[in-house]
C-alpha cells in the first residue's frame, strides 16, 4: 500500500459489507473522509487516509467496521510457553473502561483488579502511567526550554523546535499531521508517546533490572484504548531498546512494543483465560518500581490531561514552587477547543510569563481553525494538546461499544438547531 | 347506486380513497422496490445510491398521504379500522377454503365460499398487517433517516432490523396484493376508475356489504354519481 512502509500494519479497520446499511454514520466521525462509498451503498475504508482511530467503528450502530488485527490467541500462546516475559503496559484510559465488558458500571475504576487479573493471566506489569510521568517529564522539559529561549531570551544549547509545541502522544494526531499538515511537524514534540516509553523501558531497565530476564525474551503487550496504538507499535522507528542492546554488543531485533490488545481484546482475553475481572485477587506486586505512578500520569487518558500534566510540571520548572492547586479547570471539560494563560514568575530572572495553551479534542470538528492559525504564523498559543478521538483517550476506538451509549458528541445539532 | 349498459354499479372506493391509493402507488409501491434493492444492495454504487434517494422520496409522499388521509377522512379511516378487525366464523371458513381462489385459478372451478363483507378475510388480514407495518416502517423509517445521530445503537440497530423484516413482509405482500387486484379486474377498474362497480360484481365477492349496507342513491342533475 502506498504511503505505508512494509513493517506497518495496514488496514487496521476494514468494513464488513454484509453489515454495512450505508448510512454514513462512520462518514460523520471519520477526520480524514476516509470512508468512501454513496449513501445507501457499501462503504470502505481506504487505509491511505485513514488514520486507524476507530471511531467509525465505536460509532457505528450495526457494527460494520471492524478492528481486522486479532492478537488475542497469539498473547495467550505467548503468556503459556514458559520463556517468554509476557509485560502488559497498560494505558491509564483502559481501567475506566474494562470493567464494562464485566457488567461493572461505565466509568468504574478498577486499577486493582485489572492489574490482579492480568498478574493471574501471567503478565508481568508495567503501567503506562509510570511511562506517562516520565513522557511529560520530557515533553515538559521541551517545552520549557523552547519557552525560555523564545520567549525569555535565553540561550538554548540546541536550536530547539518551534512554538507552539504540539503533543505527541495521540498516534492518530500524529499520522494526521504526518498525512494532511507535514508543515506541523517541526512543532511536534520530540517525545514519543507513552506506549513507545513503555516498551524501551521493559526491554531496557525493565528487562535487566527488575524481571532479570534477556531483553530479547520480553514480550511488550500494550493494552490501550486505541486502535490506532497497534499502528504506532507497528512504526519500525520504535526499536529504541534493540539499538540500546546493538550498542552494547547484542544483535537481536525486535520493536520495543510487540503488539497492542485495545480494551476489547483485553476482555475477549480475560474471558478466555476463565478470568473474572470482578473476581480478580488485587494486584500485589508493589515493591515493582514500574507499576507506579504519579496523579500527572493518571490524567493522560482525558481531553486536557497532558496539558494540565505539562503546566504543573512548567510550573515547577519555571517557579521553582509546586503548584498551590493541582487542578487546573481552563483545560477540562469536553468543551472542542479549550484555551488557558497561565502566568509564571522564571525563579532566575524575575521576569513573568504567561503561558498561553490550547486543548483540542476531536480532530474532524475542532482541529482546523488551530492549524490554519499555526501555518499562517498567528498562532498565540506555546503549547497545543491534540487529542484525535472526542474526550479523549477515554472515548478512543478501542474502548468498549456501549449499545445504548450514543457518543455523539456535538451531532445533534444539526437536527435540533435550538439545543 | 347508479345504472349504466352493466345494470346497476355501486360505489365501493369514494374519490379520497382513490386519491390516497394513488398515494400509497407513488409512495409505498417505490418504496416497497427500492427498498429491496437497498436490503439486497445489487449494482454499482451509484445504482443504490439513486434507489436510496428513491426510498425517501416515495417515503415522504407515503407518509404524507397517510397523514393527509388520517386528518381528512377520519371517518373512513375508523370505518377501515372497524372493517379489518371484525372477524366471526365466517371469517374461518373463508380462510379454510382460501376464499376458493386456489380452485378457481389452478383447477378451473368456482367453490362456495362464505359470504364476504366489504372486504374479504384476507384483504382484512392484509389491512391490519398495512396498518401496523405502515406505522412500523413509517417511524422505524425515520428514525433511520433523521435520528442515527441522537438515538443509542442498540436501538437505531433494532430499529432497522424491523424495518427490514416488516418491510420484507410488506413487500412481499405487495406483489401478492397487486396480482389478486389485476386478477379481480372489476375491482382493479374500480380502484383506478370512478370507483363503482357493477352491483352483480359486488353480490358476487361481497355479498353481505351488499346486503347489509349499501342503499339506492338518487343521481344529481348533471348525472353525478352521490355518495352511498
Amino acid at each position: 500500500m502506498q504511503g505505508l512502509r512494509p513493517q506497518e500494519l495496514a488496514e487496521i479497520i476494514a468494513i464488513d459489507r454484509k453489515k454495512c446499511k450505508g448510512c454514513d454514520a462512520c462518514k460523520a466521525f471519520c477526520p480524514t473522509d476516509a470512508v468512501t462509498g454513496k449513501y445507501g451503498a457499501v462503504h470502505r475504508v481506504d487505509g491511505e487516509r485513514c488514520l486507524f482511530c476507530g471511531q467509525c467503528l465505536v460509532n457505528c450502530p450495526f457494527g460494520a467496521p471492524q478492528d481486522t488485527v486479532d492478537i488475542v490467541d497469539k498473547v495467550i500462546a505467548r503468556l503459556k510457553d514458559g520463556r517468554t516475559t509476557v509485560v502488559a503496559a497498560i494505558a491509564p484510559a483502559v481501567r475506566v473502561a474494562v470493567g464494562e465488558e464485566f457488567g461493572l458500571e461505565p466509568g468504574a475504576l478498577v486499577t486493582g483488579q485489572l492489574l490482579g487479573a492480568l498478574q493471574t493471566a501471567g503478565f508481568k506489569i508495567l503501567d503506562t502511567n509510570f511511562a506517562a510521568d516520565l513522557c511529560i517529564m520530557e515533553e515538559g522539559s521541551e517545552l520549557i526550554t523552547k519557552i525560555r529561549h523564545y520567549a525569555l531570551g535565553e540561550a538554548a544549547g540546541h536550536a530547539p523546535g518551534p512554538l507552539p509545541q504540539f503533543t505527541s502522544c495521540c498516534p492518530a494526531w500524529v499520522r494526521y499531521a504526518e498525512l494532511y499538515c507535514p508543515q506541523l511537524l517541526p512543532h511536534m514534540s520530540s517525545a514519543k508517546s507513552p506506549l513507545m516509553m513503555a516498551g524501551a523501558l521493559a526491554k531496557t531497565y525493565g528487562a535487566t533490572e527488575v524481571w532479570r530476564t534477556n531483553p530479547e525474551n520480553v514480550f511488550v503487550v500494550g493494552v490501550m484504548p486505541c486502535t490506532a496504538k497497534k499502528f504506532e507499535a507497528s512504526r519500525p522507528e520504535f526499536a529504541s531498546a534493540a539499538a540500546y542492546w546493538h550498542k552494547r554488543g547484542s544483535a537481536g531485533s525486535y520493536p520495543d512494543v510487540d503488539v497492542v490488545l485495545t480494551t476489547r481484546d483485553l476482555a475477549r482475553l480475560l474471558k478466555k483465560l476463565n478470568i473474572n475481572l470482578t473476581a480478580a485477587a488485587e494486584f500485589s506486586d508493589a515493591d515493582n518500581p514500574l507499576a507506579r505512578y504519579s496523579g500527572a500520569g493518571t490524567i493522560f487518558g482525558n481531553t486536557g490531561g497532558v496539558m494540565e500534566a505539562a503546566l504543573r510540571t512548567a510550573h515547577f520548572v519555571i517557579t521553582g514552587q509546586e503548584l498551590a492547586a493541582l487542578e487546573l479547570n481552563p483545560v477540562r471539560g469536553l468543551k472542542g477547543v479549550k484555551a488557558a494563560g497561565v502566568t509564571l514568575r522564571d525563579a532566575k530572572t524575575g521576569r513573568e510569563i504567561t503561558v498561553k495553551v490550547a486543548v483540542v479534542h476531536g480532530i474532524k470538528e475542532n482541529l482546523g481553525p488551530i492549524v490554519d492559525e499555526v501555518v499562517a504564523g498567528r498562532s498565540p498559543y506555546h503549547f497545543i494538546e491534540v487529542m484525535n478521538c472526542p474526550g479523549g483517550c477515554v472515548n478512543g476506538g478501542g474502548q468498549p461499544i456501549n449499545p445504548m451509549g450514543t457518543s455523539w458528541l456535538d451531532k445533534y445539532k444539526a437536527i435540533l438547531p435550538w439545543s | 347506486m347508479s345504472h349504466d349498459s352493466d345494470g346497476p354499479r355501486v360505489l365501493k372506493h369514494p374519490l379520497s380513497s382513490r386519491l390516497f391509493h394513488w398515494g400509497l402507488i407513488l409512495g409505498f409501491l417505490p418504496a416497497a422496490l427500492t427498498g429491496f434493492v437497498l436490503w439486497l444492495k445489487p449494482g454499482s454504487d451509484g445504482f443504490v445510491n439513486l434507489a436510496m434517494r428513491i426510498h425517501i422520496g416515495a417515503a415522504a409522499i407515503f407518509t404524507l398521504s397517510a397523514v393527509l388521509y388520517t386528518l381528512l377522512c377520519l371517518d373512513r379511516v375508523v370505518a377501515f379500522v372497524r372493517r379489518i378487525f371484525s372477524y366471526d366464523d365466517r371469517d374461518v371458513g373463508w380462510l379454510l377454503v382460501g376464499g376458493g381462489y386456489p380452485q378457481k385459478m389452478f383447477l378451473g372451478r368456482k367453490i362456495p365460499v362464505p359470504p364476504m363483507g366489504k372486504l374479504n378475510s384476507g384483504q382484512k388480514m392484509m389491512g391490519v398487517a398495512m396498518l401496523f407495518g405502515g406505522i412500523v416502517l413509517t417511524a422505524t423509517g425515520w428514525i433511520l433517516y433523521a435520528f442515527i445521530p441522537l438515538a443509542p445503537k442498540a436501538f437505531i440497530y433494532w430499529a432497522d432490523q424491523l424495518h427490514l423484516v416488516v418491510g420484507i413482509v410488506l413487500g412481499l405482500s405487495l406483489f401478492m396484493h397487486i396480482f389478486l387486484g389485476i386478477y379481480n379486474w372489476g375491482e382493479f377498474k374500480a380502484m383506478f376508475g370512478d370507483g363503482t362497480q357493477p352491483l352483480a360484481e359486488a353480490e358476487d365477492h361481497n355479498p353481505a356489504w351488499v346486503a347489509r349496507e349499501i342503499e339506492p342513491v338518487q343521481k344529481a342533475a348533471g348525472g353525478r354519481q352521490l355518495p352511498a
